[in-house]
């Protein structure tokens, strides 16, 4: 049997014409294979931040130069670690992770380092020195919260602390910092503390207990459950309200902005680790895989939402713009956490973005102001290493002085 | 059939009052005791506050445990409770958005698709013989999957304000939660000690074999035990998202565990045929006291759930003495 030896050739031609115009276009466009590894989209933290960043994905210029996958890993780090092995192998350039662990991803990140993968992690943070940590757990929301809220109560008064979840890095840290700064007021009292695990429905039993027994409590701290520890003071106790520090669900800054509320004598801080670290830790990776950041160390911290009840100011479209942080009542939900859009770091993003994850329409991937580096915490962002010296002192609020 | 095929008529027949009847004031003595220990520890303690925020507060685990209670009863188990309570709350506010008119169709509708799990888990027991707990567990899983691929987690409507007044407004000075709860705890005991097919469910429970020969319907009790667990489920889940003005899908999973053992402190034997539903409330309101307390004292986590977990056992334990337990 013979070939038609001429058709033959023409079409390898032509393959080889295809091959050479699919290279030139990669080098003029280089294209990028992106994971973004989340632990549990169960929650709306989890969500919000994963829709923020999948929003990002998907604004130009990204949007032709990325192709981005998401994978759900849930709670199970061995999983994680298997999640991550096959991302290496499918050939990713660079992966985002909310690592479940400080330490126990290390090995599989450093093999990923070894075969050129960019490896992000957001929010929570690893100790291995290759991948790059994008958090606000060095900005010290434990030791600020429980100063401005000494300060709002003039240094005295009963105090219940709403823990996070036992055993949570973050709940180690942020609650040694908040110990410590109500410990140096002799006029504040800790009369209770429970483990309200970042739980609104929790935190909101726990208080209304808890104010059963202290009838004349004067203020919570919490890391999250913010909104369930208000409501509970609010069914309560409705005429006499309490200074409270915490979390940026959007029913929350409504009701700490509203004047009646404050002449109650609420007195509230939206603070806590805000879901826009995701899409800001994404945009930080893919400066640096373009090439057009370079960081010289590989702790960068995203700053801590500050909003005090003073500063609360109401949005009229669907955007962070001219420094609003909050929406109407029931343009969202009040569990929405606001924190997830940052109208400075993060303007491409919309509401849409971080209900369905999509791109805002018209929007085009801004430039980076200069990142902030991180400080070291052992065991959290590094190992064999030294925290600073005042790792454990306010550094956003200006102490008052103990009262006589 | 006859009612001479229930056992609890043959070994309590002197009188109506089932035999669990003093266990259960027994852990109802105890949560007066904790009560008691509340205000010695915090004399700053306004009793009556006190009693109406534990009570407030128990309503989701005693609604969600009476569910539990017919499973056990029938030597089964129901682990897709926490799922379906926050399944409920999540379906209550994404229908009514927020809107009282709204409640009058999705009350009904959130409900029938709660009693709608339940009743695909009897099915499969009953049908299919799985085992409960496999059942249950797997249906869990599905269900909160579904609930995640349309939800994303939370709720993305407000709770009908009607809800929300329901769960903090006074009626005559009482909560209404509390009013609630002992409308509840009436219907639940008339339905498990006082109808037809509550006591067809201990003659199931204490003698799957018997109940066979006396011709009971086993497969239409088991769907109907399951069906009203995942009812009740339903109802704590809308309770707990009016109480809380949210809800997230998690919110009902801290609440699994403790139905279990609010049913098994409150005398129920775990292998089916024993137990009655004011021993479950007494053991809710127990464990809401408890909570309290170790709220109160400041106690850490592992230290509370170490606590728990003894309690459970040494429940299991009282059970166990001879002569505690005859059948």
């Amino acid at each position: 049997m013979k070939f038609p030896v001429k058709p033959l050739a023409a079409l390898m031609a032509a393959l080889g014409g295809l091959l050479a115009v699919s290279a030139g276009a990669q080098a003029q466009d280089k294209h990028y294979k992106v994971f973004l590894d989340m632990s549990y989209s169960g929650n709306i933290w989890q969500a919000a931040a994963a829709n923020g960043v999948k929003a990002l994905a998907a604004t130009p210029p990204y949007d032709k130069q990325v192709t981005f996958k998401t994978v759900i890993s849930g709670t199970d780090v061995q999983r994680q670690i298997s999640d991550l092995q096959s991302m290496v192998a499918d050939g990713a350039d660079a992966i985002l992770i909310y690592p479940l662990s400080p330490t126990a991803l290390n090995r599989v990140i450093r093999q990923a380092c070894r075969r050129h993968v960019t490896v992000f992690t957001y929010d929570s943070t690893v100790t291995e020195p290759c991948a790059y940590n994008v958090s606000s757990i060095t900005a010290r929301y434990g030791a600020n919260s429980a100063q401005w809220m000494v300060n709002a109560m003039g240094g005295k008064g009963t105090v219940v602390i709403n823990h996070g979840v036992a055993g949570t890095s973050v709940t180690k840290t942020y609650d040694a910092q908040a110990l410590g700064v109500f410990g140096r007021y002799p006029g504040i009292r800790i009369v209770g503390e429970f483990y309200g695990n970042w739980n609104d429905a929790t935190s909101q039993q726990a208080v209304a207990n808890l104010l059963a027994v202290h009838p004349d409590l004067d203020a919570i701290w919490t890391v999250d459950g913010t909104y369930g520890s208000l409501q509970a003071v609010m069914k309560a106790r409705p005429d006499r309200l309490v200074t409270i520090a915490g979390q940026s669900n959007n029913g929350y800054r409504l009701l700490m902005a509203d004047k009646a509320m404050q002449q109650k004598g609420l007195k509230g801080l939206s603070s806590s680790s805000g879901p826009a670290v995701g899409p800001y830790a994404f945009k930080v990776m893919m400066e640096v895989l373009t090439g057009k950041l370079k960081l010289d160390r590989h702790n960068v911290e995203y700053p801590l939402p500050w909003v005090p009840y003073q500063d609360v100011k109401m949005c009229p479209g669907d955007r962070f713009e001219s420094g609003c942080n909050v929406f109407p009542n029931g343009k969202v939900p009040p569990l929405f956490i606001d924190t997830a859009l940052d109208g400075t770091l993060l303007p491409e993003l919309s509401l849409a973005s971080i209900q369905d994850g999509t791109a805002t329409p018209g929007a085009r991937m801004q430039a980076l102001p200069p990142v902030k580096y991180a400080d070291n915490l052992p065991d959290i962002n590094c190992s064999d290493c030294k925290a600073p010296a005042d790792a454990m002192e306010p550094n956003l609020v200006k102490p008052i002085p103990v009262p006589k | 059939m006859s009612d001479s095929a229930v056992p609890m008529e043959a070994e309590g027949g002197r009188r109506r009052m089932p035999p669990e009847i003093l266990p259960a004031l027994g852990v109802l003595a105890c949560t007066g005791l904790l009560i008691g220990l509340i205000k010695l520890v915090s004399p700053g303690t306004v009793l009556l506050a006190q009693v109406s925020a534990i009570l407030v507060s128990a309503i989701f685990l005693a609604v969600a445990s009476f569910g539990q209670g017919l499973a056990i009863l029938l030597g089964g188990i129901d682990l897709s409770i926490g799922v379906v309570m926050g399944l409920g709350g999540m379906m209550i506010s994404g229908l009514t958005n927020g809107s009282n008119d709204a409640l009058i169709w999705a009350m009904p509708a959130t409900l029938a698709c709660c009693a709608g799990i339940g009743l695909v888990n009897g099915l499969g027991i009953a049908l299919i013989g799985i085992p409960p707990f496999i059942m249950t567990l797997a249906s869990a899983t599905s269900f909160f999957g579904v609930g995640l691929g349309l939800t994303a987690g939370a709720a993305q409507a407000p709770v009908a304000p009607g809800l929300e007044t329901l769960m903090s407004a006074r009626g005559l000075g009482v909560p209404w939660p509390i009013w609630l709860l002992l409308g509840f705890a009436v219907i639940a005991i008339a339905f498990q000690n006082g109808s037809v097919t509550g006591r067809r469910l201990y003659a199931l429970g204490s003698s799957p074999g018997a109940a066979r020969v006396a011709g009971l319907p086993i497969g239409g009790l088991t769907v109907a035990a399951y069906g009203l667990s995942g009812l009740c489920a339903g109802l704590a889940g809308v309770l707990l998202a009016g109480y809380s003005s949210a809800a997230t899908l998690t919110m009902g999973d801290p609440f699994l565990l403790p139905t279990i053992a609010a049913v098994v402190i409150g005398g129920a034997r775990v292998t089916g045929g024993r137990g009655i539903y004011l021993g479950t409330l007494a053991g809710a309101l127990f464990l809401s006291t408890l909570e309290t307390l170790i709220t109160v004292l400041s106690l850490s986590q592992g230290l509370r759930d170490l606590i728990q977990g003894v309690i459970i056992i040494t429940a299991l334990i009282a059970q166990n003495r001879p002569g505690a337990n005859p059948g």
